[in-house]
Protein backbone atom coordinates (compact mmCIF):
# COMPACT_ATOMS: atom_id res chain seq x y z
CA UNK A 1 0.00 0.00 0.00
CA UNK A 2 1.39 3.38 -0.98
CA UNK A 3 1.08 6.64 0.88
CA UNK A 4 -2.57 7.57 1.60
CA UNK A 5 -3.76 10.91 0.25
CA UNK A 6 -6.46 13.22 1.54
CA UNK A 7 -9.47 13.88 -0.63
CA UNK A 8 -9.43 17.02 -2.76
CA UNK A 9 -11.91 19.63 -1.63
CA UNK A 10 -15.26 19.22 -3.39
CA UNK A 11 -14.59 15.82 -4.90
CA UNK A 12 -16.33 13.74 -2.21
CA UNK A 13 -19.77 14.32 -3.77
CA UNK A 14 -18.51 13.12 -7.13
CA UNK A 15 -16.98 9.98 -5.63
CA UNK A 16 -20.17 9.16 -3.73
CA UNK A 17 -22.22 9.52 -6.92
CA UNK A 18 -19.76 7.24 -8.73
CA UNK A 19 -19.85 4.68 -5.91
CA UNK A 20 -23.65 4.40 -5.82
CA UNK A 21 -23.84 4.43 -9.62
CA UNK A 22 -22.31 0.93 -9.49
CA UNK A 23 -25.24 -0.32 -7.38
CA UNK A 24 -27.16 0.64 -4.23
CA UNK A 25 -25.03 0.95 -1.09
CA UNK A 26 -25.44 1.87 2.57
CA UNK A 27 -23.27 4.59 4.01
CA UNK A 28 -20.57 2.26 5.30
CA UNK A 29 -20.68 0.47 1.94
CA UNK A 30 -20.02 3.75 0.16
CA UNK A 31 -16.91 4.21 2.28
CA UNK A 32 -15.69 0.67 1.61
CA UNK A 33 -16.31 0.91 -2.11
CA UNK A 34 -14.47 4.19 -2.50
CA UNK A 35 -11.55 2.82 -0.51
CA UNK A 36 -11.62 -0.39 -2.55
CA UNK A 37 -11.69 1.22 -5.98
CA UNK A 38 -9.03 3.75 -4.95
CA UNK A 39 -6.77 0.85 -4.04
CA UNK A 40 -6.97 1.96 -0.38
CA UNK A 41 -5.06 5.10 -1.17
CA UNK A 42 -7.78 7.59 -0.31
CA UNK A 43 -8.29 8.84 3.24
CA UNK A 44 -11.94 9.74 3.86
CA UNK A 45 -13.08 11.22 7.15
CA UNK A 46 -15.84 8.70 7.92
CA UNK A 47 -18.27 11.00 9.66
CA UNK A 48 -18.15 13.60 6.92
CA UNK A 49 -19.64 11.06 4.55
CA UNK A 50 -23.12 11.44 6.06
CA UNK A 51 -23.61 15.21 5.71
CA UNK A 52 -22.55 14.72 2.08
CA UNK A 53 -25.02 11.85 1.56
CA UNK A 54 -27.80 13.92 3.11
CA UNK A 55 -26.94 16.91 0.95
CA UNK A 56 -27.00 14.80 -2.23
CA UNK A 57 -30.34 13.29 -1.27
CA UNK A 58 -31.71 16.73 -0.34
CA UNK A 59 -30.81 17.88 -3.86
CA UNK A 60 -32.48 14.86 -5.42
CA UNK A 61 -29.25 13.36 -6.82
CA UNK A 62 -29.56 10.16 -4.81
CA UNK A 63 -32.54 8.46 -3.13
CA UNK A 64 -32.59 6.30 -0.03
CA UNK A 65 -34.54 3.32 1.23
CA UNK A 66 -34.24 1.20 4.36
CA UNK A 67 -33.33 -2.42 3.69
CA UNK A 68 -31.34 -5.33 5.11
CA UNK A 69 -27.56 -5.39 5.08
CA UNK A 70 -25.27 -8.35 4.30
CA UNK A 71 -24.92 -8.93 8.08
CA UNK A 72 -28.75 -9.09 8.39
CA UNK A 73 -29.13 -5.65 9.96
CA UNK A 74 -31.47 -2.79 9.13
CA UNK A 75 -29.52 -0.31 6.99
CA UNK A 76 -30.27 2.67 4.81
CA UNK A 77 -29.38 2.10 1.17
CA UNK A 78 -28.65 4.85 -1.32
CA UNK A 79 -29.09 4.67 -5.09
CA UNK A 80 -28.49 7.09 -7.94
CA UNK A 81 -31.49 8.99 -9.38
CA UNK A 82 -31.86 10.06 -13.01
CA UNK A 83 -30.93 13.58 -11.95
CA UNK A 84 -27.87 12.19 -10.17
CA UNK A 85 -26.82 10.20 -13.24
CA UNK A 86 -26.88 13.37 -15.36
CA UNK A 87 -24.95 15.25 -12.67
CA UNK A 88 -22.32 12.49 -12.50
CA UNK A 89 -21.84 12.58 -16.29
CA UNK A 90 -21.48 16.36 -16.24
CA UNK A 91 -19.04 16.28 -13.30
CA UNK A 92 -17.00 13.51 -14.91
CA UNK A 93 -16.68 15.40 -18.18
CA UNK A 94 -15.69 18.53 -16.30
CA UNK A 95 -13.14 16.64 -14.23
CA UNK A 96 -11.55 15.06 -17.32
CA UNK A 97 -11.27 18.40 -19.07
CA UNK A 98 -9.72 19.92 -15.97
CA UNK A 99 -7.13 17.17 -15.36
CA UNK A 100 -6.10 17.11 -19.03
CA UNK A 101 -5.59 20.84 -18.93
CA UNK A 102 -3.72 20.95 -15.61
CA UNK A 103 -1.68 17.90 -16.60
CA UNK A 104 -0.77 19.57 -19.88
CA UNK A 105 0.37 22.68 -18.07
CA UNK A 106 2.47 20.73 -15.58
CA UNK A 107 4.16 18.66 -18.28
CA UNK A 108 5.50 21.66 -20.11
CA UNK A 109 9.29 21.91 -20.22
CA UNK A 110 11.23 25.18 -20.58
CA UNK A 111 12.18 24.27 -24.17
CA UNK A 112 8.54 24.11 -25.21
CA UNK A 113 7.65 27.63 -24.14
CA UNK B 1 -35.78 20.53 -10.81
CA UNK B 2 -33.30 20.71 -7.95
CA UNK B 3 -35.53 23.26 -6.30
CA UNK B 4 -38.55 20.97 -6.28
CA UNK B 5 -36.36 18.14 -4.95
CA UNK B 6 -35.18 20.39 -2.14
CA UNK B 7 -38.68 21.53 -1.32
CA UNK B 8 -39.94 17.96 -1.24
CA UNK B 9 -37.01 16.96 0.96
CA UNK B 10 -37.59 19.86 3.37
CA UNK B 11 -41.30 19.10 3.66
CA UNK B 12 -40.54 15.45 4.33
CA UNK B 13 -37.98 16.37 6.99
CA UNK B 14 -40.36 18.77 8.70
CA UNK B 15 -43.41 16.53 8.71
CA UNK B 16 -41.53 13.42 9.82
CA UNK B 17 -39.09 15.03 12.20
CA UNK B 18 -39.08 12.43 15.04
CA UNK B 19 -38.66 9.62 12.51
CA UNK B 20 -35.85 11.55 10.87
CA UNK B 21 -33.96 11.87 14.17
CA UNK B 22 -34.37 8.14 14.91
CA UNK B 23 -33.24 7.20 11.41
CA UNK B 24 -30.20 9.43 11.68
CA UNK B 25 -29.23 7.81 14.95
CA UNK B 26 -29.79 4.32 13.53
CA UNK B 27 -27.81 5.03 10.38
CA UNK B 28 -24.76 6.31 12.25
CA UNK B 29 -24.95 3.44 14.75
CA UNK B 30 -25.03 0.96 11.90
CA UNK B 31 -21.91 2.52 10.44
CA UNK B 32 -19.93 2.48 13.67
CA UNK B 33 -20.98 -1.06 14.53
CA UNK B 34 -20.21 -2.37 11.06
CA UNK B 35 -16.79 -0.77 11.25
CA UNK B 36 -16.24 -2.32 14.68
CA UNK B 37 -17.20 -5.76 13.34
CA UNK B 38 -14.64 -5.39 10.56
CA UNK B 39 -12.01 -4.40 13.09
CA UNK B 40 -12.84 -7.48 15.21
CA UNK B 41 -12.37 -9.55 12.06
CA UNK B 42 -8.94 -7.95 11.73
CA UNK B 43 -8.13 -9.19 15.21
CA UNK B 44 -9.07 -6.44 17.65
CA UNK B 45 -10.87 -7.17 20.92
CA UNK B 46 -14.59 -6.16 20.70
CA UNK B 47 -14.30 -3.31 23.25
CA UNK B 48 -11.19 -1.91 21.56
CA UNK B 49 -12.78 -2.27 18.16
CA UNK B 50 -15.82 -0.22 19.17
CA UNK B 51 -13.63 2.49 20.67
CA UNK B 52 -11.47 2.55 17.57
CA UNK B 53 -14.56 2.72 15.31
CA UNK B 54 -15.97 5.66 17.30
CA UNK B 55 -12.64 7.44 17.13
CA UNK B 56 -12.40 7.00 13.38
CA UNK B 57 -15.93 8.25 12.91
CA UNK B 58 -15.43 11.52 14.72
CA UNK B 59 -17.92 13.53 16.85
CA UNK B 60 -21.41 12.15 16.27
CA UNK B 61 -23.16 15.31 17.39
CA UNK B 62 -21.10 17.49 15.09
CA UNK B 63 -21.84 15.26 12.13
CA UNK B 64 -25.54 15.24 13.01
CA UNK B 65 -25.56 19.01 13.02
CA UNK B 66 -23.96 19.00 9.58
CA UNK B 67 -26.59 16.50 8.42
CA UNK B 68 -29.33 18.81 9.64
CA UNK B 69 -27.67 21.66 7.79
CA UNK B 70 -27.52 19.49 4.66
CA UNK B 71 -31.30 19.10 4.83
CA UNK B 72 -31.81 22.85 5.16
CA UNK B 73 -33.12 22.40 8.68
CA UNK B 74 -30.69 24.55 10.57
CA UNK B 75 -32.22 27.88 9.53
CA UNK B 76 -35.63 26.45 10.33
CA UNK B 77 -34.56 25.29 13.78
CA UNK B 78 -33.07 28.66 14.64
CA UNK B 79 -36.22 30.51 13.64
CA UNK B 80 -38.28 28.08 15.68
CA UNK B 81 -36.08 28.54 18.74
CA UNK B 82 -36.33 32.31 18.38
CA UNK B 83 -40.09 32.16 18.08
CA UNK B 84 -40.41 29.89 21.08
CA UNK B 85 -38.25 32.32 23.05
CA UNK B 86 -40.36 35.26 21.88
CA UNK B 87 -43.61 33.61 22.94
CA UNK B 88 -42.20 32.62 26.32
CA UNK B 89 -41.21 36.24 26.91
CA UNK B 90 -44.65 37.46 25.84
CA UNK B 91 -46.24 35.11 28.36
CA UNK B 92 -43.91 36.31 31.10
CA UNK B 93 -44.40 40.04 30.61
CA UNK B 94 -48.13 40.47 30.12
CA UNK B 95 -48.31 44.19 30.95
CA UNK B 96 -45.38 45.00 28.73
CA UNK B 97 -46.87 43.00 25.88
CA UNK B 98 -50.27 44.65 26.17
CA UNK B 99 -48.72 48.13 26.17
CA UNK B 100 -46.50 47.39 23.17
CA UNK B 101 -49.24 45.69 21.16
CA UNK B 102 -51.78 48.45 21.86
CA UNK B 103 -49.32 51.20 20.92
CA UNK B 104 -48.39 49.52 17.67
CA UNK B 105 -52.00 48.57 16.92
CA UNK B 106 -53.10 52.19 17.20
CA UNK B 107 -50.31 53.39 14.95
CA UNK B 108 -50.83 50.69 12.35
CA UNK B 109 -54.61 50.96 12.47
CA UNK B 110 -54.60 54.72 11.86
CA UNK B 111 -52.19 54.27 8.95
CA UNK B 112 -54.25 51.53 7.40
CA UNK B 113 -57.44 53.57 7.65
CA UNK B 114 -55.96 56.67 6.04
CA UNK B 115 -54.04 54.74 3.45
CA UNK B 116 -57.21 52.95 2.39
CA UNK B 117 -58.80 56.30 1.62
CA UNK B 118 -55.67 57.65 -0.07
CA UNK B 119 -55.37 54.51 -2.15
CA UNK B 120 -58.99 54.66 -3.26
CA UNK B 121 -58.91 58.34 -4.17
CA UNK B 122 -55.36 59.38 -5.05
CA UNK B 123 -53.50 56.28 -6.08
CA UNK B 124 -55.92 53.97 -7.85
CA UNK B 125 -56.66 54.97 -11.42
CA UNK B 126 -60.15 56.34 -12.00
CA UNK B 127 -61.19 53.19 -13.78
CA UNK B 128 -61.69 54.77 -17.19
CA UNK B 129 -59.33 53.72 -19.91
CA UNK B 130 -58.73 57.33 -20.96
CA UNK B 131 -58.64 58.70 -17.39
CA UNK B 132 -55.39 60.66 -17.83
CA UNK B 133 -56.70 62.66 -20.79
CA UNK B 134 -60.16 63.54 -19.49
CA UNK B 135 -61.14 67.03 -18.42
CA UNK B 136 -64.36 68.67 -17.36
CA UNK B 137 -65.07 71.88 -19.26
CA UNK B 138 -67.08 74.55 -17.47
CA UNK B 139 -68.35 78.01 -18.20
CA UNK B 140 -67.39 80.61 -15.60
CA UNK B 141 -69.10 83.98 -15.11
CA UNK B 142 -66.81 86.79 -14.03
CA UNK B 143 -69.13 87.79 -11.18
CA UNK B 144 -68.83 84.30 -9.64
CA UNK B 145 -65.07 84.25 -9.22
CA UNK B 146 -63.86 81.01 -10.75
CA UNK B 147 -66.83 78.93 -9.69
CA UNK B 148 -67.59 76.33 -12.39
CA UNK B 149 -70.95 76.59 -14.08
CA UNK B 150 -72.73 74.19 -16.42
CA UNK B 151 -72.97 75.15 -20.07
CA UNK B 152 -75.73 75.47 -22.65
CA UNK B 153 -76.42 73.16 -25.62
CA UNK B 154 -75.48 75.82 -28.19
CA UNK B 155 -72.23 76.72 -26.45
CA UNK B 156 -71.34 73.06 -26.09
CA UNK B 157 -71.92 72.54 -29.83
CA UNK B 158 -69.65 75.51 -30.60
CA UNK B 159 -66.99 74.09 -28.31
CA UNK B 160 -67.31 70.65 -29.83
CA UNK B 161 -67.16 71.84 -33.45
CA UNK B 162 -64.60 74.63 -33.18
CA UNK B 163 -62.07 73.58 -30.52
CA UNK B 164 -58.58 72.42 -31.55
CA UNK B 165 -57.52 70.60 -28.39
CA UNK B 166 -60.09 67.88 -27.72
CA UNK B 167 -60.39 64.70 -29.72
CA UNK B 168 -64.02 64.36 -28.64
CA UNK B 169 -66.42 66.18 -26.35
CA UNK B 170 -69.56 64.97 -24.68
CA UNK B 171 -72.33 66.36 -22.46
CA UNK B 172 -73.61 64.81 -19.27
CA UNK B 173 -76.89 65.52 -17.53
CA UNK B 174 -77.89 63.74 -14.34
CA UNK B 175 -81.66 63.42 -14.09
CA UNK B 176 -84.16 60.93 -12.87
CA UNK B 177 -86.97 59.09 -14.60
CA UNK B 178 -89.68 56.56 -13.88
CA UNK B 179 -89.01 53.06 -15.11
CA UNK B 180 -92.35 51.31 -15.54
CA UNK B 181 -93.21 47.70 -16.22
CA UNK B 182 -93.60 45.46 -13.21
CA UNK B 183 -93.54 47.80 -10.23
CA UNK B 184 -92.74 51.31 -11.47
CA UNK B 185 -89.74 52.88 -9.83
CA UNK B 186 -87.98 56.20 -10.00
CA UNK B 187 -84.33 55.75 -10.89
CA UNK B 188 -81.43 58.12 -11.46
CA UNK B 189 -80.68 58.39 -15.18
CA UNK B 190 -77.69 59.94 -16.92
CA UNK B 191 -78.32 61.57 -20.28
CA UNK B 192 -75.09 61.63 -22.27
CA UNK B 193 -73.87 62.32 -25.80
CA UNK B 194 -73.77 59.12 -27.87
CA UNK B 195 -69.95 59.28 -27.92
CA UNK B 196 -69.72 59.51 -24.09
CA UNK B 197 -68.43 55.96 -23.62
CA UNK B 198 -65.80 56.29 -26.31
CA UNK B 199 -64.71 59.52 -24.58
CA UNK B 200 -64.20 57.57 -21.34
CA UNK B 201 -62.86 54.49 -23.10
CA UNK B 202 -65.43 52.20 -21.50
CA UNK B 203 -67.03 49.20 -23.16
CA UNK B 204 -70.20 47.25 -22.42
CA UNK B 205 -69.89 43.81 -20.82
CA UNK B 206 -73.01 42.71 -22.65
CA UNK B 207 -74.24 44.13 -25.95
CA UNK B 208 -72.65 47.42 -27.01
CA UNK B 209 -72.29 51.02 -25.84
CA UNK B 210 -73.95 53.84 -27.80
CA UNK B 211 -72.91 54.14 -31.40
CA UNK B 212 -72.57 57.83 -32.35
CA UNK B 213 -73.56 57.09 -35.96
CA UNK B 214 -76.74 55.25 -35.00
CA UNK B 215 -77.86 57.36 -32.12
CA UNK B 216 -78.44 60.51 -34.13
CA UNK B 217 -81.42 62.61 -33.35
CA UNK B 218 -84.54 60.58 -33.93
CA UNK B 219 -82.84 57.22 -33.44
CA UNK B 220 -81.90 57.77 -29.82
CA UNK B 221 -84.57 55.58 -28.20
CA UNK B 222 -81.97 53.23 -26.75
CA UNK B 223 -80.65 52.65 -23.23
CA UNK B 224 -77.71 51.13 -21.36
CA UNK B 225 -78.17 49.42 -17.99
CA UNK B 226 -75.84 49.52 -15.02
CA UNK B 227 -74.64 46.09 -13.96
CA UNK B 228 -76.58 46.40 -10.69
CA UNK B 229 -79.84 47.43 -12.36
CA UNK B 230 -79.48 44.54 -14.79
CA UNK B 231 -79.09 42.12 -11.90
CA UNK B 232 -81.69 43.63 -9.60
CA UNK B 233 -84.45 44.55 -11.99
CA UNK B 234 -83.91 42.10 -14.84
CA UNK B 235 -82.55 39.09 -12.93
CA UNK B 236 -79.30 39.25 -14.93
CA UNK B 237 -81.22 38.08 -18.00
CA UNK B 238 -78.58 37.25 -20.66
CA UNK B 239 -81.18 37.92 -23.40
CA UNK B 240 -81.82 41.46 -22.21
CA UNK B 241 -80.22 42.97 -25.33
CA UNK B 242 -82.99 44.14 -27.67
CA UNK B 243 -85.63 44.10 -24.94
CA UNK B 244 -88.02 47.06 -24.69
CA UNK B 245 -88.27 49.04 -21.46
CA UNK B 246 -90.53 51.97 -20.73
CA UNK B 247 -88.99 55.12 -19.30
CA UNK B 248 -91.28 58.08 -18.58
CA UNK B 249 -93.87 56.65 -21.02
CA UNK B 250 -91.37 56.37 -23.85
CA UNK B 251 -90.23 52.96 -25.09
CA UNK B 252 -86.47 52.36 -25.16
CA UNK B 253 -84.49 49.43 -26.50
CA UNK B 254 -81.75 48.02 -24.25
CA UNK B 255 -78.53 47.86 -26.26
CA UNK B 256 -76.04 46.96 -23.57
CA UNK B 257 -75.02 46.41 -19.94
CA UNK B 258 -72.09 48.34 -18.46
CA UNK B 259 -69.28 46.76 -16.41
CA UNK B 260 -69.87 45.99 -12.74
CA UNK B 261 -69.07 49.04 -10.66
CA UNK B 262 -68.96 51.44 -13.61
CA UNK B 263 -69.93 54.95 -12.51
CA UNK B 264 -69.51 58.48 -13.65
CA UNK B 265 -70.68 61.16 -11.30
CA UNK B 266 -69.39 64.71 -11.00
CA UNK B 267 -71.21 66.32 -8.11
CA UNK B 268 -70.31 69.87 -9.08
CA UNK B 269 -73.42 71.57 -10.53
CA UNK B 270 -75.19 68.26 -10.93
CA UNK B 271 -78.96 68.40 -11.17
CA UNK B 272 -79.46 64.84 -9.94
CA UNK B 273 -77.69 63.85 -6.72
CA UNK B 274 -77.55 60.11 -7.22
CA UNK B 275 -75.27 57.82 -9.16
CA UNK B 276 -76.93 56.75 -12.36
CA UNK B 277 -78.42 53.32 -13.01
CA UNK B 278 -79.48 53.91 -16.60
CA UNK B 279 -77.92 55.78 -19.53
CA UNK B 280 -79.84 57.37 -22.38
CA UNK B 281 -78.25 59.21 -25.32
CA UNK B 282 -78.98 62.88 -25.70
CA UNK B 283 -78.53 64.83 -28.91
CA UNK B 284 -79.49 68.44 -29.51
CA UNK B 285 -81.84 69.29 -32.32
CA UNK B 286 -82.17 72.80 -33.70
CA UNK B 287 -84.86 73.65 -31.16
CA UNK B 288 -82.60 72.95 -28.23
CA UNK B 289 -79.62 74.81 -29.65
CA UNK B 290 -80.09 77.70 -27.31
CA UNK B 291 -77.48 79.67 -25.41
CA UNK B 292 -79.89 80.38 -22.60
CA UNK B 293 -80.72 77.74 -20.10
CA UNK B 294 -77.38 76.33 -19.04
CA UNK B 295 -77.81 72.76 -17.74
CA UNK B 296 -75.46 70.08 -19.11
CA UNK B 297 -71.99 69.35 -17.79
CA UNK B 298 -69.31 68.92 -20.48
CA UNK B 299 -66.35 66.56 -20.65
CA UNK B 300 -63.56 66.43 -23.21
CA UNK B 301 -60.95 63.87 -24.23
CA UNK B 302 -57.64 65.65 -24.90
CA UNK B 303 -55.83 64.99 -28.15
CA UNK B 304 -52.83 62.73 -27.37
CA UNK B 305 -50.08 65.38 -27.24
CA UNK B 306 -52.10 68.25 -25.75
CA UNK B 307 -51.64 69.26 -22.10
CA UNK B 308 -54.37 70.50 -19.79
CA UNK B 309 -52.78 73.97 -19.77
CA UNK B 310 -52.77 74.14 -23.57
CA UNK B 311 -56.41 73.06 -23.55
CA UNK B 312 -57.22 75.83 -21.07
CA UNK B 313 -55.65 78.58 -23.17
CA UNK B 314 -57.19 77.33 -26.42
CA UNK B 315 -60.63 77.13 -24.84
CA UNK B 316 -60.23 80.60 -23.29
CA UNK B 317 -59.45 81.98 -26.74
CA UNK B 318 -62.52 80.23 -28.14
CA UNK B 319 -64.68 81.71 -25.36
CA UNK B 320 -63.44 85.19 -26.29
CA UNK B 321 -64.57 84.59 -29.88
CA UNK B 322 -67.99 83.35 -28.75
CA UNK B 323 -68.36 86.37 -26.48
CA UNK B 324 -67.72 88.64 -29.46
CA UNK B 325 -70.18 86.76 -31.68
CA UNK B 326 -73.06 86.71 -29.21
CA UNK B 327 -72.55 89.31 -26.49
CA UNK B 328 -76.20 89.03 -25.39
CA UNK B 329 -75.72 85.48 -24.04
CA UNK B 330 -71.99 85.24 -23.65
CA UNK B 331 -70.89 88.55 -22.11
CA UNK B 332 -68.74 87.95 -19.07
CA UNK B 333 -68.53 84.17 -19.60
CA UNK B 334 -65.17 82.45 -19.82
CA UNK B 335 -64.11 78.79 -19.79
CA UNK B 336 -62.41 76.64 -17.17
CA UNK B 337 -60.80 73.28 -17.96
CA UNK B 338 -60.37 71.02 -14.92
CA UNK B 339 -58.63 67.62 -15.20
CA UNK B 340 -61.15 64.94 -14.24
CA UNK B 341 -58.95 63.59 -11.45
CA UNK B 342 -58.61 67.04 -9.93
CA UNK B 343 -62.36 67.49 -10.31
CA UNK B 344 -63.15 64.28 -8.46
CA UNK B 345 -60.42 64.45 -5.81
CA UNK B 346 -59.99 68.21 -5.92
CA UNK B 347 -60.36 69.90 -2.61
CA UNK B 348 -59.58 66.94 -0.37
CA UNK B 349 -56.20 66.05 -1.89
CA UNK B 350 -53.99 68.37 0.23
CA UNK B 351 -55.94 67.43 3.35
CA UNK B 352 -55.46 63.73 2.62
CA UNK B 353 -51.74 64.16 2.08
CA UNK B 354 -51.43 66.02 5.35
CA UNK B 355 -53.44 63.35 7.15
CA UNK B 356 -51.25 60.61 5.70
CA UNK B 357 -48.12 62.40 6.86
CA UNK B 358 -49.68 62.88 10.29
CA UNK B 359 -50.56 59.23 10.82
CA UNK B 360 -47.12 58.29 9.52
CA UNK B 361 -45.63 60.37 12.31
CA UNK B 362 -48.02 58.75 14.80
CA UNK B 363 -46.68 55.34 13.81
CA UNK B 364 -43.12 56.61 14.16
CA UNK B 365 -43.92 57.86 17.66
CA UNK B 366 -45.56 54.54 18.48
CA UNK B 367 -42.40 52.72 17.37
CA UNK B 368 -40.16 54.94 19.47
CA UNK B 369 -42.45 54.42 22.47
CA UNK B 370 -42.20 50.66 22.13
CA UNK B 371 -38.44 50.95 21.73
CA UNK B 372 -38.34 52.95 24.98
CA UNK B 373 -40.38 50.26 26.70
CA UNK B 374 -37.88 47.66 25.55
CA UNK B 375 -34.92 49.69 26.80
CA UNK B 376 -36.54 50.15 30.19
CA UNK B 377 -37.28 46.43 30.38
CA UNK B 378 -33.67 45.62 29.55
CA UNK B 379 -32.38 48.15 32.04
CA UNK B 380 -34.50 46.71 34.82
CA UNK B 381 -33.38 43.19 33.98
CA UNK B 382 -29.77 44.33 33.96
CA UNK B 383 -30.14 45.91 37.37
CA UNK B 384 -31.81 42.82 38.79
CA UNK B 385 -29.15 40.32 37.77
CA UNK B 386 -26.10 41.92 36.36
CA UNK B 387 -24.26 38.66 35.85
CA UNK B 388 -27.08 36.86 34.08
CA UNK B 389 -27.68 39.55 31.56
CA UNK B 390 -26.86 37.89 28.30
CA UNK B 391 -27.39 39.06 24.79
CA UNK B 392 -26.81 35.64 23.32
CA UNK B 393 -29.57 33.94 21.43
CA UNK B 394 -31.01 31.04 23.42
CA UNK B 395 -29.81 27.87 21.75
CA UNK B 396 -32.09 25.08 20.72
CA UNK B 397 -31.78 21.82 22.61
CA UNK B 398 -29.76 20.10 19.88
CA UNK B 399 -27.14 22.84 19.83
CA UNK B 400 -26.80 22.81 23.57
CA UNK B 401 -25.76 19.18 23.63
CA UNK B 402 -22.71 19.54 21.43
Amino acid sequence: MGERVDLLQGTLDMLILKAVSLGPLHGYGVLLRIEQISGHQLQIQQGSLYPALFRLEHNGLIASEWGESENKRRAKFYRLTALGRRQLQAETAKWNRMTTMIGGILRRTPEEI
Amino acid sequence: MKFTARLRSLLKSLTKRPLLEDDMEAELCFHIESRAEDLVRQGLAPADALRQARLEFGGVDGHKQDMHASLGLRWWDEVRADLRFAFRMIGKNRGFTVAAVLTLALGIGANTAIFTVVNATLIRPLGYHNAGRLAMVWEVHHTEGDKPNVTSPATFLNWRDRNTVFEQMSVIFNGSSVLSGGSPEQIPVQFVSPNFFSVLGTNAVLGRVFNPAQERSGADDVALLSFDLWQRRFAADPNIIGAKITLDNGPLTVVGVLPRGFQFFVKENSFGQHKSELWVPITFDNKSRTRHGRYPQAIGLLRPSVTFDQAQSAMSALAKQLEGEDPASMKGWTVRVIPLRTQLVGAIEPALRLLLAAVGLVLLIACSNVATLFLRGLWRAAMKSRCEWRWVRPHSASCARS
